[in-house]
Order: structure tokens, then C-alpha cells, then sequence
């Protein structure tokens, strides 16, 4: 078997908290393979963000990651900054949620742009300029000299997010990691960003993990999906047959809570509760679960292979 | 209601419009003109007159402004011209105002910046090193400067700069707190930026705002100290002179020759009271421009 692009094998982020630690990545693994675009989706404080900062190495400082996380090969976790340093935005590279946040309000987009190419590539300035403005281009924004010498704040939103996208794929990077890179926009901007990413997997030279809450998204993009809660992995399987023939309890009940359009008259069905803390050693859904068994709240499920490819974490699966 | 007086109609272009505003303030453009006048006068004053700055006109010493003689600020005791020593003198306190603050900006930014940047224990020991040299007398240790190591200009913008960053630093660490957990710092990290490309690129154009607005008030205030120092006895040397000198050896000769107290004072006086109306337009309007969409 290949090796794949990113293997995560026990992946796990404690935050120190004043009511001890929190897990907010709790045992993930999984693996993704080159030209392919995984979505990992869960309800917020989920620990999908954790993850996701963890492989790239940006956690809390007062964070402890443990487990395994390895890109084309090289181990990430525990790697020293410097060696990070050197990876990042190079091999991998990660786009925000709020393209607004994400740019510096005081620099030109140019600068931002050209900032990555002189850390990694021993480029010129004019040799880097040339190589932004053509990337510039490359994600659907055709005026880029000009656009080079603005300022974030003359820019639309969806073109400051193509933008961020941009400085995030100048060094074709392997792992393009995606933190709900349309939640901060509206629906036709949304669109547009989701059409640049399915061109982008067309032509891209590795992978991606698209994190989102939004199924919506992950139906139009992704290859696959991971379903996460309390940190936890509940179910991972390909789109198609994650919408249709899903498994496991949670993702159901995330599917039931979506408005259908062919579907009008069926209403939505929310899961009941909160997101909560995770008590006890059993499965972190089996609080909110219309469907536990016994040893739900005593045992963590191990995973069931529903079908190859398609793993549930549920003692339901077990079951049947 | 008139789109002019509706401050919901929003201006298309808000960042051009708040610089308008700051130019458009009366008082703000009365000061700054004063300021620009002061300072060419300053600089290019001393050709106008026939006189050097250690000239001694022994037929005059000590006379009233008069233009016949060409003496317009009339003459000190010494029978120097007092039109040129007071400008000479305000190129000396001008030039101590900016580059003491030059001095305090350097060292308070950077010393700030990687305080807060650094954060943990780094940050603890720089700012208890800070702490402890707030509670030195910083102008006994000025004074001790002084003394040791003779009256020497370079020495007196580095001693008085040297003081003033403390405040700077406080400020700028401040800041950067608060900057470093912005996304964009984040963005720029898990780009492979290393920390240092990080604060001189990202955290340092940041702040500069309140570094400006803070510098721009710093400048009176170093005006004031070597004032006070040459008050004492310990500014520059002779024959160069500051407004603070000029206005010690007038004071001295108050009652018999006014004018040697009058002139140096009142350039004094207008030129610290500008640059604090400016500063404070400054701080007023970098209040307003901190907050771009009127939240956060």
C-alpha cells in the first residue's frame, strides 16, 4: 500500500482548563490520500479547529498534543518551530474563516502575498511580484497589479478571501487546510469560493481538509467526510454514502436537523441538549443520543467497518 | 433631514474623510501653521541677521530691541545678539525635542514589542526590569550623567531618550498583547513566518499608530527636561545656547533688561504649547481611527 499524503494516528489536544483538562482532540486518526478533499464537520467545539491547528503546530502555547500526524511521511507533532517554520505555508498551509482577520489591516495585499515566497523560495522582488500577480489571477481576480498595491480594506469580502487563498497556495503546498473558508461570507460569495475550490482540486497537487459545519458545503466539494464530536471521530465514510446510508446516530441527526429542499413539508429535526463536556469514559454523543444502549455511557464504541472505506464509531453499528 | 447632518448617511470613502477632518479643525491648522513658521524661522532666521551667535557688539550691551542697530531681539549682557541666540537656541531645543524622542521610540518599541511578543517569563522579567528603573529618580540621573561625563550633546539626547522610552515600552507591550492573538498574526504564522519577520513586519506597523500620537506629545515634554537641565546649569555649552539657558540667564536680568527673558520664553512658551494641541489632535483622532466600523 502507498503511503498516504497526511496519516493521523491518535491524535489528541489537551487544553489545561481551570476545571482541569479539556480534550479537545481525543484520539482522531485517519488518513488522506493525494488529490483528495476530505471534509471534517461537527457542531462547534467539536474539536475540528483543534485538529486541525494542531497539525499545523499553531495551538495554545499552554497546550499539550500528543499522537501522530504524518505528511508525506515526516512526523509534524512535537516538530520545533523553526522546523515548522520551514513546512509551513511551504508544504502545508492553512486558510482562515474571516479573510478579514486573517490580512494584516496595515499592509498591501502585495507585501502579504510576497512575504510567503521570501521565506521559503529564494525568489526576487520582481520575481516574486510576477509569481503573486500570476496567482492572483490563477484564483479569479483578474486586476491583480492594482489589487497588489491595495490595502485589505478596499477589498470586497469574497475577494479577500480568494486573496488569502492565494498567499496560501503560492508554494503549492501539499496539505491545503481550509478552516470554514465560507462561514464569514454571504450564500452567492459562498458560492464562488466553493466553485474556486472544486477548480482548485481539479488542478491541485496534493490534498485538502475543508473544515466546516455547514453539510451543504461538503456535499458540493469534498471526497470524503469525517464526522466529529467531543473530539472524538463518530464516523467517517465517502460523500455519497454518507448522505445516504449513514451509520452512525450523530450524523443522522445532523442530516435529519438540515432543511431539505425536495422535501419541504418534512420540517427539521434538531438534536436535542447542548454540546457538553464529556463525562465518564463512554461515547461523548450518548447524552443527546435518542438511540443508546446500555453500555453507551460506560464504553467508548471501537470503530465498526460498515463497509471498506466506511467506519462508524457506535455500538448501534456493532450491533447490527 | 439633510444627508449633511445625518451622520447615518455612511461617507463613501470614511479613511479620507477623517484625515479631512483633522485638517479641517481650525485649531489644529492655526498650531500647525505656528509650528511650521517657528521651525523655518528657527532654521533659516540666523542668515537674516548681520550677527553670529558668539559676536560680541561692545557698543551695545545689554540694549533694548531696537531696528536702527539691527539688534531686533535687543542684546544679553554680553553684548551678543539676541535675535540669532534665541533661534541658534531653538535649533538646539527643537533638535534635543526630536532626537530624544527618536531615541525613546527605538529602544521603547522594540524593547515593547518583544516584551509582549514574547510573552511567559520573558515578558515578567522585562517588565520588572521596566518597573524598577520607573522608581530611579530619572533626574538626579540625568543630573549624574551630566557630571560624569561632561556636558556633551550626543550624551544629553541619549540620557533623556534613554528615560523616556519606559512609558513607550508599557504602552507598546500593551499593544502588542493584544495584537499578537489576532488572526492575522496567527494567518502570517502558519505561513512559516519566524517571530522576528512577525513583529517587524506585522506587530511593529501595527502599533505605530499609538507610537506616533504618544511621540508627538513626547517632543514637548523633551523640550521641557533639557530646558530644565540647561535651567540648571548643565544643557549644552557655550557659546551654543537652548531656550532653557536663554531663559535662565534672563531671568537673571528680569527687572533691568526684560527682553533677554521675554523673547526666548515666549518662543518657549508658543512652541510647547503647539506641539501639545497637535499631540492631543493627534491622540483624538487616532481615538476615532482605531475603530474603523464604529465596533469590535
Amino acid at each position: 500500500m502507498t503511503v498516504p499524503l497526511l496519516a493521523v494516528n491518535g491524535l489528541e489536544v489537551c487544553l489545561p482548563t481551570d476545571e482541569g483538562d479539556l480534550r479537545a482532540v481525543d484520539g482522531l486518526g485517519f488518513r488522506l490520500n493525494e488529490g483528495e478533499l476530505l471534509g471534517i464537520v461537527g457542531e462547534s467545539g467539536s474539536g475540528k479547529t483543534q485538529a486541525a491547528l494542531a497539525l499545523m503546530g499553531l495551538t495554545p502555547a499552554n497546550s499539550r498534543v500528543t499522537g501522530s500526524a504524518r505528511l508525506d511521511g515526516r512526523e509534524l507533532i512535537g516538530l520545533a518551530e523553526n522546523e515548522l517554520n520551514a513546512l509551513r505555508g511551504d508544504r502545508m498551509a492553512m486558510v482562515f474563516q474571516d479573510p478579514q482577520a486573517a490580512l494584516n489591516p496595515y499592509l498591501r495585499i502585495g507585501v502579504q502575498l510576497t512575504e510567503v515566497l521570501e521565506e521559503h523560495r529564494d525568489l526576487g522582488a520582481r520575481a516574486a511580484a510576477r509569481h503573486a500577480s500570476e496567482m492572483l489571477q490563477a484564483v479569479g481576480l483578474a486586476d491583480s497589479d492594482r489589487l497588489m498595491r491595495s490595502f485589505p480594506h478596499q477589498l470586497s469580502g469574497g475577494m479577500r478571501q480568494r486573496v488569502t487563498i492565494a498567499i496560501a497556495l503560492l508554494c503549492r503546498p501539499r496539505l491545503l487546510i481550509a478552516d470554514e473558508p465560507t462561514t464569514a461570507l454571504d450564500v452567492t460569495v459562498q458560492a464562488q469560493i466553493l466553485g474556486l475550490l472544486r477548480m482548485l482540486k481539479g488542478s491541485h497537487f496534493g490534498a485538502g481538509l475543508l473544515i466546516t459545519h455547514d453539510l451543504g458545503v461538503v456535499a458540493e466539494v469534498c471526497d470524503r467526510v469525517l464526522v466529529m464530536y467531543g473530539g472524538k471521530l463518530m464516523e467517517i465514510a465517502e460523500v455519497d454514502v454518507l448522505f445516504h446510508d449513514s451509520r452512525h446516530p450523530y450524523t443522522r441527526a445532523l442530516l435529519r436537523s438540515l432543511p431539505r429542499l425536495d422535501e419541504p413539508d418534512a420540517g427539521l429535526v434538531p438534536i436535542p441538549g447542548q454540546p457538553g463536556r464529556r463525562t465518564g469514559a463512554g461515547c461523548p454523543f450518548s447524552a443527546r443520543c435518542t438511540e443508546r444502549l446500555e453500555q453507551c455511557d460506560a464504553v467508548m464504541p471501537v470503530d465498526v467497518e460498515v463497509a471498506p472505506g466506511h467506519l462508524s464509531f457506535c455500538h448501534r453499528s456493532a450491533a447490527q | 433631514m439633510s444627508a449633511a447632518g445625518n451622520p447615518a448617511v455612511a461617507d463613501p470613502n470614511p479613511e479620507r474623510s477623517r484625515l479631512g477632518r483633522f485638517g479641517q479643525s481650525p485649531g489644529v491648522r492655526v498650531v500647525a501653521f505656528l509650528l511650521l513658521a517657528i521651525t523655518l524661522l528657527v532654521l533659516f532666521g540666523p542668515f537674516l541677521s548681520p550677527y553670529a551667535i558668539d559676536q560680541v557688539d561692545w557698543q551695545n550691551v545689554a540694549t533694548r530691541p531696537s531696528f536702527a542697530n539691527g539688534h531686533w531681539f535687543g542684546t544679553d549682557n554680553n553684548g551678543r545678539d539676541l535675535f540669532v541666540r534665541t533661534l541658534r537656541g531653538g535649533q538646539i531645543s527643537l533638535l534635543v525635542g526630536i532626537s530624544a524622542t527618536l531615541v525613546s521610540v527605538i529602544i521603547g518599541v522594540s524593547y515593547g514589542a518583544v516584551a509582549g511578543y514574547a510573552g511567559g517569563r520573558v515578558d515578567q522579567v522585562m517588565m520588572r526590569l521596566v518597573d524598577v528603573l520607573y522608581a530611579m529618580p530619572f533626574m538626579f540621573f540625568v543630573i549624574l550623567l551630566m557630571v560624569l561625563f561632561g556636558r556633551n550633546l550626543l550624551l544629553m539626547f541619549i540620557a533623556i531618550g534613554a528615560i523616556n522610552w519606559l512609558d513607550m515600552a508599557r504602552i507598546v507591550r500593551g499593544q502588542t498583547l493584544s495584537l499578537k492573538h489576532r488572526e492575522f498574526v496567527d494567518a502570517a504564522r502558519a505561513l512559516g513566518v519566524p517571530p522576528a519577520a512577525i513583529l517587524w513586519r506585522h506587530i511593529v506597523p501595527n502599533v505605530m499608530g499609538v507610537v506616533v500620537v504618544y511621540a508627538s506629545l513626547a517632543v514637548p515634554q523633551m523640550i521641557l527636561v533639557e530646558s530644565f537641565l540647561s535651567f540648571l546649569g548643565l544643557g549644552v555649552q557655550e557659546p551654543m545656547t537652548s531656550w532653557g539657558q536663554l531663559v535662565s540667564l534672563g531671568a537673571r536680568e528680569m527687572e533691568s533688561a526684560p527682553w533677554m527673558l521675554l523673547f526666548p520664553a515666549s518662543f518657549l512658551a508658543v512652541t510647547l504649547y503647539c506641539l501639545n494641541m497637535l499631540g492631543d489632535a493627534l491622540r483624538r483622532y487616532h481615538d476615532v481611527a482605531s475603530y474603523p466600523r464604529g465596533v469590535r
